[in-house]
């Protein structure tokens, strides 16, 4: 079941929406900065506040899709969420795992590869804004409560590897 | 004749950006993304609230993520080839023209609904706002970092030296905000 | 007309004229309403501090005559609009020796402003606007152009007041009028400008200083406030005088933020 896109036009503001919800465009150097802000925010958790806020925004909008459209079957959730990772242009996510544990990996990041075309290769994984989008779509696909998986980065494109793969786990 | 912002917003706001194969939006030079605005508010509201004696790091962050966003892909922009259908076959008065055009582009593409109010080339310039999704956050005090950052760039990049040399030669300071209560956000870009 | 029967004009029983203090209200404001009374007669001013004397004679909703000790007839009436502290007295029955400008009320005092202009111009050419010492003293801050636009919708007649960037940007507007949509107005008043503009350029006779426009339902007044373009709109032409002549200022005022 793909997904559908509904794009409109607020044409008194001029806010952009997708599927209802308001978006907006930024370029590779924005979600670069925001996530070096965050690690810059290393003591006070910067990285899992941003985490944390894509897990809840996202799931919102994973919840609002499906039940809008009356997706229950958890492969159509996963499908879905990972087209709309494609739509937001974050790159290309594939997911697998049940509701203990799973993997998603990107053969395509938009947070990856912006950072490298700005900074170049980094010591360590950095793409926080990724582990909470899986968390969320997790949460989505197996009906549990926010917070039930923790998501670890283990291979990051930045730091050289093909691909970045995240292991999920359930808390 | 000068740049008639209705004919732009009109004609660029039919323009969507849709992702390729690999999930990514290569345009105007740089990876564009997409994401709801919940998104970029929630995160603004708890990085302050995490550390509130931090904000002015915090907030000088939020800016400096915005403005060289706004620098970079402000240069694709106005290089464009939808910039050079829609905006310059208007443009008479060079840098004036080219400013009013990315502004009109500021509110067709949804970032602000916003226009020049006052200009003085290559030393200041104030903008308006009327609509821009980070009024819709929570919080305290002015916090359009966004636009805030947007702005700066888009003047570095008419009146500073030439891309990409003339990043950081005026700054922007919001004076009013939709979101503390006012009509509008006003923001005055000067000479650093 | 507010106040006229109050303090600032009163009616002496002895000579059935009108009498009044020119800081509480205006000589326009005075001429209107005795032109709408069908008066005829003389207005005798007298100008303070420095005693200057003039006489505007009117009939039958017409300001016939005018004449101050420097000058006489149009510019002797526009003269007199400027000034904006004395006392006058109203002399019914008083007819002029001859007639010297002989336009409705409205008329004359929109050729009165016209002159006005066309003087100012003429002698402070691609000068910054001039405020009159009182409306805003130079050590002052300007007002915020908000306020000057709320001054501007306290004129009787105007329902709406817009302020347009070259680009046809609503900068700021106040009021409302069901007759315009106002953000429509804002797109289609920099288009007539710019054209008009382009007009003057070609022909070579200056910058643009304002256009009327006379619909069946409403005018649109514009004029250039500093690099932006102010439009006023009003339900009809019949206040436009009165109109042009109290936005004056203000327009002048509300350049200083733009």
């Amino acid at each position: 079941m793909p997904l559908k896109l509904d794009f409109t036009l607020d044409d008194t503001t001029y806010r952009h929406y997708l599927n209802g919800h308001p978006v907006v465009m930024h370029s590779h150097h924005y979600l670069a900065l925001i996530t070096k802000l965050v690690e810059d925010l290393e003591d006070i958790n910067g990285p899992q506040i941003l985490a944390d806020t894509v897990e809840d925004t996202m799931r919102a909008l994973f919840e609002d899709y499906f039940q809008k459209n009356s997706i229950t079957d958890s492969r159509d959730k996963g499908m879905i969420g990972t087209e709309y990772f494609s739509t937001f242009g974050l790159g290309k996510m594939t997911i697998s795992g049940n509701e203990q544990s799973g993997e998603a990996r990107l053969s395509h990041s938009h947070i990856d590869e912006g950072w490298l075309i700005k900074w170049g290769k980094h010591h360590k994984p950095i793409n926080h804004f990724t582990r909470g989008y899986v968390a969320a779509l997790f949460a989505a696909v197996f009906n549990s409560a926010p917070r039930s998986f923790s998501v670890t980065e283990t291979a990051g494109m930045v730091t050289g590897e093909e691909q970045s793969v995240f292991v999920v786990k359930a808390v | 004749m000068t740049v008639m912002r209705n004919d732009v917003v009109k004609a660029l706001a039919k323009v969507t950006v849709q992702s390729n194969e690999q999930g990514l939006i290569p345009e105007y030079e740089v990876l564009v993304n997409l994401l709801p605005v919940s998104l970029l508010n929630t995160l603004t509201e708890r990085l302050l609230a995490a550390a509130p004696d931090r904000k002015p790091e915090i907030e000088a962050g939020l800016v400096r993520a915005a403005y060289e966003c706004g620098y970079h892909t402000g240069c694709g922009i106005i290089t464009s080839e939808i910039f050079s259908e829609v905006v310059m076959p208007m443009v008479t008065e060079d840098e004036k023209d080219i400013l009013r055009g990315a502004y009109a582009a500021f509110t067709a593409w949804g970032w602000a609904k916003s226009g020049i109010v006052q200009l003085k080339e290559g030393k200041k310039m104030i903008v308006r706002a009327f609509d821009y999704y980070e009024a819709d956050s929570k919080g305290e005090g002015l916090r359009a970092y966004m636009l805030q950052g947007l702005n700066q760039a888009f003047f570095d990049l008419t009146y500073a030296d030439p891309y990409p040399d003339g990043m950081d030669t005026f700054v922007c300071k919001q004076t009013k905000g939709l979101e503390t209560g006012d009509a509008y956000g006003e923001f005055i870009v000067t000479c650093k | 007309m507010p106040g006229l029967y109050g303090p600032t004009i009163t009616s002496d029983p002895d000579d059935r004229g009108l009498q009044g203090n020119l800081s509480l209200t205006t000589i326009t404001d005075l001429l209107q309403f005795l032109a709408a009374s069908a008066e005829s007669g003389a207005i005798k001013i007298v100008r303070h501090p420095q005693n200057d004397e003039g006489m505007i004679y009117f009939g039958k909703g017409q300001v016939l005559s005018a004449n101050t000790s420097e000058r006489t007839g149009l510019e002797s009436f526009a003269d007199m609009l400027n000034w904006s502290k004395g006392s006058f007295n109203f002399l019914p029955g008083i007819t002029p020796l001859e007639t010297s400008i002989g336009l409705s009320v409205q008329h004359a005092i929109l050729e009165a402003i016209v002159l006005q202009e066309n003087l100012t111009n003429s002698f402070t050419p691609n000068s910054a606007p001039v405020i009159e010492k009182g409306s805003m003293s130079m050590e002052q801050e300007p007002r915020e152009s908000t306020d000057v636009m709320n001054d501007l919708l306290e004129i009787s007649g105007i329902d709406a007041v817009v302020v347009v960037g070259r680009d046809g940007f609503v900068i700021e507007s106040a009021g409302s009028s069901a007759r315009v949509n106002i953000d429509e107005l804002g797109a289609s008043l920099a288009h007539s400008i710019n054209g008009i503009e382009e007009m003057g350029s070609e022909l070579n006779v200056n910058q643009f200083q304002d256009m009327f426009i006379e619909y069946g339902r409403a005018v649109i007044m514009c004029k250039p406030v500093g690099d932006a373009i102010a439009a006023i709109v009003t339900p009809d032409a019949s206040k436009l005088g009165i109109i042009r002549h109290k936005t004056k200022k203000l327009f002048q005022e509300l350049g200083l933020s733009f």
